[in-house]
């Protein structure tokens, strides 16, 4: 087997095959759907093919990167500043908020995909802020407060959901509400693209430009302190842009479980390190689970199925068979 | 006479509570550049609730002064940039090449985007050679044995180039051979005119490396050692408020050089 010991050609061997990669799964998912589309037929410019490759797939493919991307740097950065293995953005009680938007814009107001988006991301970030909010103002702060703030502001949204579940009519808005929470990238238009990609985008350059401080903040408190990192500071911008990046992304496609947690690990497992370069690498390893899944999630049933089924069925055999191949041990 | 020699640390009148208990009480003292201070004491005396009021990481009452400069009313950067840090146990778990956790110890001294230069790498990988860690540069740290982690942050502490080292037990989870070296490394940084701080349990230790030692109990100051004057009966009468039936003697090493020794308890 090819064994890389110089890790500049490591970078080079694996930036490659992330193109290549992203490239393939690209095209593959371009072509994947219930209206075949042709090379031919496209470049003959087919008006029916234009369209749906136009207004369905491309626009579904990219949010498909971009979502893939944009969960797995925040769940990088997530398990960096929590120093947990498990860190995900359901840790600041984002998700669930971000659920119960959804589910109150479908009970209370109308099922229209924007305006679930809107509520969602509101419902995303009221939970970011109140998690953020209480845990700045307890005394003795440290990083326990935000996570048990967050474990208590995701119990809250639970169960406003709940309510919102039990008020809904089961025969349409409690199906809408179960279809949501899974996520799927089913009916993304290129108009609601815009919102994930610029915060993603911007996002991912302030995590890349303070990834020093990151890095400090994995260390212990006092230790990060005596680096010259102001702790509190860098941790409430750190984890705003990334739960911002999170909540633009879920609130397009629903929940989509498991990318956040996963692809970091397989990143780190294939580079050994916690560099610049192991956090891009997190950012192609979800945005090809997410785009193979979703793949998968229109092509393997008559019906589309959530994409979270497949971020699972994908990640969690890569991550055992990494992890067999590692003969590292490695505590993160 | 009056003391024309400005000290380096001044820590005046420092108190820390937790909720309602007194920690360290009205604890002060001058430490100069050049010199290593060891703070001996028991477990909970107040030694590391002492080092992180100096740090201010803990709320604390009085002042602490570097160089006339008011610790507590600098920024946590500023402070940085003027005291260096090394925790019994370093808290890095995840994977980072010795270089990489080197380089951090620039982050006081860069501007919050900036990044390090060529030159930056060329001084860590010098300080890397200088602790004994030389050809590990792109070893990954949590491979290091735990003598191997200490060197790797003592060079990133070479890195920061700060008037004011603190140490909080650095030797706590080294062998005999590693704890010397480190010892020996500690004395080198401080004829660079370091000031020197540590928190150690070991009075052998103290005793060999440090000029003067701090004997804390209760959160209080009880009594100090000037290592090179004392001679050894007052040294076993102050040791005693400590430990109860300490042996301190003094002996020739083959080169015919004195050291001070705890032969029992």
């Amino acid at each position: 087997m090819l064994k890389i010991t110089n890790y500049k050609n490591k970078i080079i061997f694996l930036s490659v095959i992330w193109i290549l990669l992203l490239i393939a799964v690209s095209i593959w998912s371009v072509f994947t759907g219930q209206y075949p589309l042709t090379i031919k037929g496209l470049l003959d410019g087919d008006k029916m093919m234009l369209m749906v490759f136009f207004r369905l797939r491309l626009p579904r493919v990219i949010m498909g990167i971009i979502g893939g991307f944009g969960l797995s740097i925040a769940g990088y950065v997530y398990q960096l500043v929590f120093k947990n293995p498990l860190a995900s953005p359901d840790i600041a009680g984002v998700s669930s908020g971000a659920s119960a938007g959804a589910a109150f814009a479908i009970v209370a107001v109308s099922a229209s995909a924007p305006f679930i988006s809107i509520c969602a991301f509101a419902g995303g970030l009221i939970a970011l802020s109140i998690t953020l909010l209480t845990a700045y103002a307890v005394p003795g702060k440290n990083k326990y407060t935000i996570i048990l703030t967050g474990i208590a502001i995701h119990s809250v949204a639970q169960t406003i959901l709940m309510f919102l579940k039990l008020a809904a009519d089961p025969e349409k808005q409690l199906a809408s509400i179960e279809y949501w929470i899974m996520g799927s990238l089913n009916g993304i238009s290129i108009d609601s693209i815009a919102i994930p990609f610029f915060i993603t985008f911007i996002g991912f350059f302030i995590i890349l430009l303070l990834y020093r401080q990151i890095l400090i903040l994995s260390i212990n408190e006092d230790e990060a302190a005596s680096l010259g990192v102001n702790v509190t500071i860098f941790r409430f911008i750190i984890l705003i842009t990334a739960t911002l990046i999170v909540s633009s992304i879920i609130c397009v496609t629903g929940l989509i479980s498991f990318i956040g947690l996963i692809a970091p690990h397989i990143a780190r497992l294939l580079t050994g390190r916690n560099d610049r370069f192991t956090y891009i690498s997190s950012g192609f390893a979800g945005t090809i689970i997410m785009t193979l899944s979703d793949i998968f999630a229109r092509s393997l049933s008559s019906s589309e199925l959530p994409v979270s089924i497949f971020t699972s069925v994908i990640g969690a055999p890569l991550l055992i068979i990494l992890l067999i191949k590692s003969n590292k041990k490695e505590d993160l | 006479m009056p003391d024309l020699i400005v000290p380096t640390l001044d820590i005046s009148d420092v108190s820390v509570y937790y909720g309602h208990k007194c920690a360290v009480k009205n604890v002060s003292f001058n430490a100069h550049s050049g010199h290593i201070y060891a703070i001996i004491g028991n477990n909970g005396c107040g030694k590391t609730s002492l080092m992180k009021a100096v740090m201010n990481l803990t709320g604390h009452n009085g002042i602490c002064r570097l160089n006339g400069k008011t610790l507590e009313k600098m920024s946590v950067k500023k402070r940085a940039r003027l005291i260096s840090y090394i925790p019994q146990k370093t808290g890095i778990n995840i994977s980072m090449t010795v270089r990489e956790v080197c380089l951090l110890g620039f982050n006081p001294h860069l501007r919050i985007f900036e990044s390090y230069s060529s030159n930056m790498r060329q001084q860590v990988d010098k300080a890397i050679d200088s602790v004994g860690l030389a050809g590990l540069y792109n070893t990954d740290f949590l491979t290091l044995s735990e003598g191997q982690k200490q060197l790797c942050i003592l060079a990133r502490t070479l890195i920061e180039d700060t008037p004011l080292l603190l140490l909080d037990e650095p030797d706590s989870a080294l062998d005999f051979a590693n704890r010397h070296m480190l010892m020996k490394h500690i004395t080198h940084i401080s004829r660079n005119n370091k000031c020197v701080i540590m928190c150690i349990h070991s009075p052998e230790l103290a005793l060999e490396y440090s000029d003067v030692i701090f004997l804390m109990k209760n959160g209080k100051i009880i009594s100090d050692i000037d290592v090179h004057t004392a001679d050894i009966t007052e040294i076993n009468e102050k040791m005693s408020f400590l430990y109860s039936n300490i042996n301190v003697v003094e002996c020739a090493d083959a080169n015919g050089r004195l050291h001070k020794t705890v032969l029992s308890l």
